[in-house]
């Protein structure tokens, strides 16, 4: 490898090509990212390719997944000469032949290894990684209008469910302790005479929602209802993380965010792991709790949604899932097939969630106006005793 | 004015480092020789207990300087990390000048820097030792997404606006060491505006050296069987918990303490807790995979 010399005009070019080869294969860096990378190698020795890559990493690289990713593009890249013109040309047959470790991708549909393709139905297909990688097959296309309006309202009703507690934000209050601030802004208006006090007490926290998603492939004929679940919640619950998992778990959050219900889907669809391989609930709980256990307070909710169908690891599954429902406040499970009257927990990964779940729903309880009426909800939970640490969270919808 | 000690290069980082005991990988090295040539925040993510925060203070001493932390938390606000005025002393002045001052000449008075209460971000700015002090923002991911956006200002220009003062803007940049476990992503804004350095466990030869560094009086054989049972720990792909370098350190501590020479199955169950620090792992060691982590080699 030859990067050549710094103050070389074609060597400026081949690292703005470096960066342009980087955002096509989906990092996020940008030409302020660039200019810190041209800063940094002025302070170090570029001859040293050990050196080199390690002032890239520290620069380009925003994340661990993507430091793991920028090492292979980095040996991809100054391991052959690019023209920087000619960059996406030559880039189309520089692809990764295997996904990495990761599992994330660019949205970049230009992005060599990806093919994307819409069938009759509107089903958004995409290859990954590769042009030879089998389509992920996940069927996220957009549902109509009106079940759309319908899950978002359903979503509203579980906020009003969703736990709150106070916050250390506060707020203007009639009684409570002294708001010195604005009790010393009043005064001044009145010419500094002190007449009355003001104050203010803590406000409710915002309802926070953590959503594990089950993308298995038995979940295949569901997966365009509750994509359209899954975006509500994170729509109209602004603190919502959401984590898909089959057999490895991965956030999905970012999927979600500042785009329309129809281009998220389409990003979904896209940046999913592809389906097969059958479902793993139990060590992904495991996972689940292992990395971001910390996001699980009194205050949250947490919903899975999924069929319960799983590898057997079923004990596992038991145990995360009694783990989980100790440290959130409430336990939510969605399984497609709760809508119909007759259901009942055949399988096995099913029966070993239900002791730690508080309430059992079916996405057609989001879609109904009374999905969330008291009777139903009382009907739906599965458990009779007391929800975790005795609190009583179904209350009344108003 | 005493001379800035240098850091000319990635092997003078490591060397004093490695001064101040920690012991630090090229990556490291590289990250933090360029924060401090940039002038850029550093923000480093990673496991718990790994080091991330132990780099903002051998950096500190490396460099001879002050360091100035901020410890993220849910709620944190402008008030506790910028700066904050001093509102029973404004109200005594109010009613003690009311009667001798006109209304605007007191407002003048009384929202100057007198009356500023300096929190730790406007601490570093104003700070006026001899060198730029260490900043440390430990945990940002504790904080709310709002105070991300709050830093914005301060990061890419290093000046903080005060709407009844003006802007106060660093006499020196100050060094930013930016920590972070991951519990959540950090905005967009906040990571362009940094460089990034991501520490995991480390290596089992690297945890030795450490072992050996950090816990003076261990041998060799020892430090050895405990970063192998503790590498075999991490290995399991059950635990809610992993161990981070951190209860290596302290078990390794507690261990001589007791005068253990040598790991048996006695006194690795006596010291669970040291390393193990979650319930439900605890259980599934002592329900027999104890035994057989002890017995591999």
């Amino acid at each position: 490898m030859k990067p050549g010399n710094r103050s070389d005009p074609s060597f400026v070019a081949r690292l703005a090509g470096f960066a342009a080869f980087l955002r096509l294969r989906g990092f996020t860096a940008g030409t302020g990212a660039a200019l810190d990378c041209a800063q940094a190698l002025r302070q170090i020795s570029i001859l040293d390719r050990d050196t080199f890559l390690a002032a890239c990493i520290v620069t380009l690289a925003k994340s661990p997944e993507e430091v793991a990713r920028l090492v292979e593009s980095f040996n991809l890249y100054w391991s052959t000469y690019i023209e920087p013109a000619d960059s996406k040309k030559r880039l189309a047959v520089s692809a990764p032949p295997s996904p990495p470790p990761d599992g994330a991708v660019s949205s970049n549909e230009t992005a060599p290894g990806l093919r994307i393709a819409v069938d009759r139905r509107g089903m958004v297909r995409v290859g990954l990684y590769s042009p030879d990688a089998p389509s992920s097959g996940h069927d996220t296309r957009p549902l109509n209008r009106k079940r759309i309006v319908a899950i978002r309202a359903g979503v509203r009703r579980l906020r009003r469910h969703a736990a709150t507690r106070p916050g250390r934000r506060r707020a203007p209050a009639r009684r409570g302790p002294i708001d010195f601030p604005a009790t010393a802004r009043h005064s001044l208006r009145q010419g500094g005479e002190l007449i009355e006090f003001r104050f203010r007490k803590p406000r409710k926290r915002r309802a926070e929602l953590v959503v594990l998603w089950d993308v298995s492939g038995s979940m295949r004929d569901h997966e365009a209802g509750l994509f359209a679940l899954v975006h509500a919640f994170h729509r109209l619950v602004r603190r919502t993380r959401v984590f898909a998992f089959g057999t490895q778990l991965d956030e999905v959050t970012g999927l979600l965010g500042g785009q329309s219900y129809v281009h998220a889907a389409r990003a979904a669809s896209g940046h999913l792991r592809p389906m097969g391989g059958g479902t793993r609930i139990g060590p992904c709980l495991e996972d689940f709790l292992r990395r971001y256990g910390r996001l699980l307070h009194e205050g949250t909710t947490l919903v899975v949604l999924s069929d319960g169908w799983d590898l057997g690891e079923t004990a596992r599954l038991s145990t995360a899932l009694r783990r989980l429902h100790h440290l959130c406040h409430l336990v939510v499970w969605v399984n497609p097939y709760a809508d119909d009257p007759r259901f009942e927990p055949a399988t096995t990964g099913m029966r070993e969630a239900l002791p730690h779940v508080d309430l059992l729903l079916g996405p057609g309880d989001f879609e109904t106006r009374t999905g969330f009426a008291p009777e139903r909800l009382a009907a739906r939970r599965p458990l009779t005793r007391p929800g975790p640490r005795g609190k009583a969270f179904i209350a009344p919808v108003r | 004015m005493p001379q800035k000690p240098g850091i000319d290069g990635v092997d003078a980082v490591l060397e004093r480092f490695a001064g101040q005991q920690y012991i630090a990988d090229r990556s490291i090295g590289m990250a933090v020789y360029l924060s401090v040539r940039m002038g850029k925040p550093l923000l480093v993510e990673g496991e718990p207990g790994c080091g991330k925060t132990e780099i903002a203070r051998t950096l500190t001493a490396a460099l001879d300087t002050e360091l100035i932390r901020l410890q993220c938390y849910e709620g944190l606000d402008a008030d506790s990390t910028l700066y904050e005025w001093n509102h029973p002393k404004q109200l005594l002045t109010i009613r003690i000048e009311e009667a001798r001052k006109d209304p605007k000449a007191l407002e003048r008075e009384i929202f100057s820097e007198e009356f500023l209460l300096k929190r730790p971000l406007l601490q570093a700015l104003t700070h006026d030792g001899p060198r730029a002090p260490v900043l440390l923002i430990d945990e940002i991911d504790r904080a709310d997404e709002e105070f991300e956006g709050l830093l914005l200002e301060f990061l890419s220009d290093f000046q903080i606006t005060i709407p009844e003062m003006g802007t106060i803007r660093a006499k020196r940049v100050p060094h930013v060491v930016i920590t972070s476990n991951r519990t959540r992503e950090l905005s967009d804004a906040l990571k362009r505006r940094c460089l990034y350095l991501y520490i995991g466990y480390p290596s089992r030869e690297k945890e030795i050296a450490i072992l050996r560094v950090k816990v003076p009086g261990l041998g060799e054989q020892f430090a050895e069987e405990i970063a192998g049972f503790v590498q075999r720990v991490r290995a399991e792909d059950d635990f809610v918990k992993r161990p981070g370098i951190s209860e290596t350190l302290e078990w390794a501590s507690a261990l001589m303490a007791l005068g253990t020479t040598k790991l048996d199955r006695d006194i690795v169950e006596q010291t669970l807790g040291f390393v193990v620090k979650d319930a439900q792992d605890l259980q599934t060691m002592q329900s027999g995979r104890l035994d057989a982590l002890l017995g591999s080699p």
